[in-house]
């Protein structure tokens, strides 16, 4: 009797949701992947663009433009990655000793989270002016007001091929708060007891943060590293605030996807591109999602 | 399954004054140090400050920037730089922000926004609550199975949908209007928040769930008064968090809002394709757009890293 109600009851709760999920997601997940693999010619001249099938994604990968964009995704991701568990971790350390107004730090850490990258766009367009000397403003005007004209830099705009780095500043500017967060969380989850007993043990400060803080603390670095790294290869918003929306320069797949789509009016290609996004996503979160749930089925016995 | 087995905890860890960051503070003080140790920890902590208090301001300086921005005229800001306005504050004034005012894109950018906004995050709420419900405490055949087709999503990057959903509109008739953002704005926000909500409503005590059923209590009523009650921190997380992602977003608007439906983010991307360099009025708007979002954060902070914990497995 309970049974059967519940039954129903749960199943009509949880449908509103499948459906949505299940149509938004699931069945354009098909669609996306099916045009990708689509034959295109040219209405007028009959023109071959894309051959179709699996031939359309070595088609993509092939090309130069594309090589451009991956190797950007590649250059700002381990700047950001790097960037935010750097400070975000430094920061965690700092502030769980305990330190005067903590609170106040946390918050000026965090802060720029609740920014839109529209917005934090606006700001950094101009501190990562390149000009330089009389035309300084933003960074290079700091950089020269300390006398440090030598660190001047075109920053994402400079000729040099691992310019996006600096496009992750920004990105390290909004989300090292998040790590921070994290990490804080981890170290208030250990019991002041480890370190009570450590310390009579006569261990020093750097031992018990090597031997007992920072193993117990690896399942959160791994899940912070996850977190930042796939919101590095979906990032938009950011990029296209700064650079503009057709930027080659700092073109990375997902802008180079809105180029497809709506200057060149090239959704197969496009569509090839999302796809190919979705696996190196899935290829980074899904090994982790089995190695996490593994552990917690252990850990339970 | 539960991938977030402390979300009842992180609470605490969230609030300054907790108990927790009392007894860290106090922790390094219990072994007994000479006269030598306790100058190098002084000097040590001074310096620490120090560089927290340096790192702080540098991390302001963008924010801080903008603001002072907003409030020059555009003469000044087209020949000098904001921190001038440091020691002539004379020239601060209101007049960017009565513009703005005055501008009537922004302004219905900023309706749409919340027009947008709101439906949005609570649509989540309502709709992730009673899944998330279902699948912590009812039992229904292919529970688990359909709980992982749905949190299984937390990672797919919006841009895989974007051209099939944007020919369904099409066919619907819906392209460009806020309607279609709403949608795709609440069935992307479903599985983190079906997924957050779960895991804090299975951490809520199996007696209190009898004994509400053993008074002949119905599921809906269990669901309003029991789960709905003691899962709000939860609820507010993610409510903080959903509200957040919906006002700030650019690319999902950019690409299914016409003119009319376009909020804040998208108004502002063009006012910067347009001009360059009109620093006052976009800095102005920025500022418009970092209002809402700023007073959601402060005044709900608990909440906010709360969120940002339980969202460590997202």
């Amino acid at each position: 009797m309970r049974k059967s109600r519940d039954g129903l009851v749960g199943f009509l709760f949880v449908l509103p949701s499948i459906i949505l999920v299940g149509i938004f997601v699931y069945w354009f997940i098909f669609k996306n992947v099916s045009t990708s693999f689509d034959r295109v010619t040219t209405r007028a001249t009959k023109r071959v663009l894309h051959d179709g099938g699996v031939s359309n994604y070595s088609q993509l990968l092939g090309s130069p433009d594309y090589q451009h964009a991956l190797f950007n995704l590649l250059v700002l991701t381990v700047v950001f990655v790097a960037g935010t568990m750097l400070f975000g971790l430094l920061w965690a350390i700092l502030l769980e000793k305990g330190v005067t107004a903590e609170g106040v730090f946390r918050s000026i850490y965090l802060l720029p989270m609740a920014i839109s990258f529209i917005a934090a766009g606006i700001v950094w367009r101009w501190l990562l002016a390149p000009g330089k000397g009389d035309q300084a403003s933003g960074l290079n005007q700091l950089l020269a007001m300390l006398g440090l004209e030598r660190f001047q830099s075109g920053w994402w705009q400079s000729p040099n091929s691992f310019s996006m780095a600096a496009m992750a500043i920004p990105a390290i500017w909004q989300l090292s708060g998040y790590v921070m967060a994290l990490f804080l969380a981890g170290f208030r989850g250990i019991s002041e007891d480890q370190r009570e007993a450590a310390r009579i043990d006569g261990a020093s400060e750097w031992k018990i943060y090597r031997h007992v803080l920072f193993p117990q603390l690896s399942p959160i670095a791994l899940s912070a590293l996850i977190i930042i790294g796939h919101m590095s290869m979906k990032m938009f918003d950011l990029i296209y605030a700064i650079a503009g929306q057709n930027s080659y320069k700092a073109s990375v797949p997902s802008t180079m996807m809105w180029t497809q789509l709506f200057q060149q009016g090239d959704p197969t290609a496009a569509a090839v591109n999302a796809t190919i996004l979705l696996v190196l996503v899935a290829l980074i979160v899904i090994p982790y999602l089995m190695y996490t749930n593994k552990t917690e089925k252990g850990m339970r016995g | 399954m539960s991938a977030v087995p402390d979300v009842n905890h992180v609470e605490s860890a969230g609030s300054a004054d907790s108990p927790d960051s009392r007894d860290a503070a106090g922790g390094g003080g219990s072994i007994q140090r000479g006269p030598v140790g306790r100058l190098v920890s002084a000097v040590g902590s001074g310096v620490v400050q120090l560089f927290l208090v340096i790192v702080a301001i540098f991390w302001l300086v963008p924010s801080f920037g903008l603001l002072i921005a907003s409030f020059r005229p555009e003469s000044d800001n087209s020949t000098s730089g904001w921190w001038t306005a440091l020691t002539k504050p004379a020239q601060l004034t209101l007049e960017n922000y009565q513009n703005l005012l005055q501008n009537g894109a922004i302004t219905h950018s900023f309706l749409n926004t919340v027009y947008i906004t709101v439906p949005a995050t609570l649509l989540v709420i309502i709709l992730a609550s009673l899944a998330a419900y279902a699948f912590a405490w009812l039992d229904f055949p292919g529970r688990d199975w359909l709980f992982i087709l749905v949190v299984g999503l937390l990672v797919v990057p919006i841009q895989v949908a974007l051209i099939p959903v944007a020919q369904l509109y099409g066919t619907l008739g819906i392209f460009g209007t806020r309607l279609s953002v709403i949608l795709f704005h609440v069935a992307f926000g479903l599985p983190f928040a079906v997924f957050l909500l779960r895991n804090f409503f299975a951490g809520i005590p199996r007696d209190l769930l009898e004994a509400a059923r053993m008074d002949g209590a119905s599921e809906w009523t269990i669901f309003r008064k029991v789960i709905l009650p003691l899962g709000l921190p939860a609820i507010a997380s993610l409510g903080i968090f959903q509200f957040l992602w919906v006002w700030n977003d650019l690319l999902i608007a950019l690409v299914f809002a016409s003119s009319d439906a376009a909020p804040l983010t998208v108004a502002l991307q063009s006012q910067v394709r347009q001009f360059g360099a009109n620093i006052d009025l976009l800095s102005s708007g920025a500022f418009l757009s970092l209002i809402v979002p700023l007073i959601v954060f402060f005044s709900f902070q608990r909440y906010f890293v709360q969120g940002v914990m339980a969202g460590s497995v997202k």
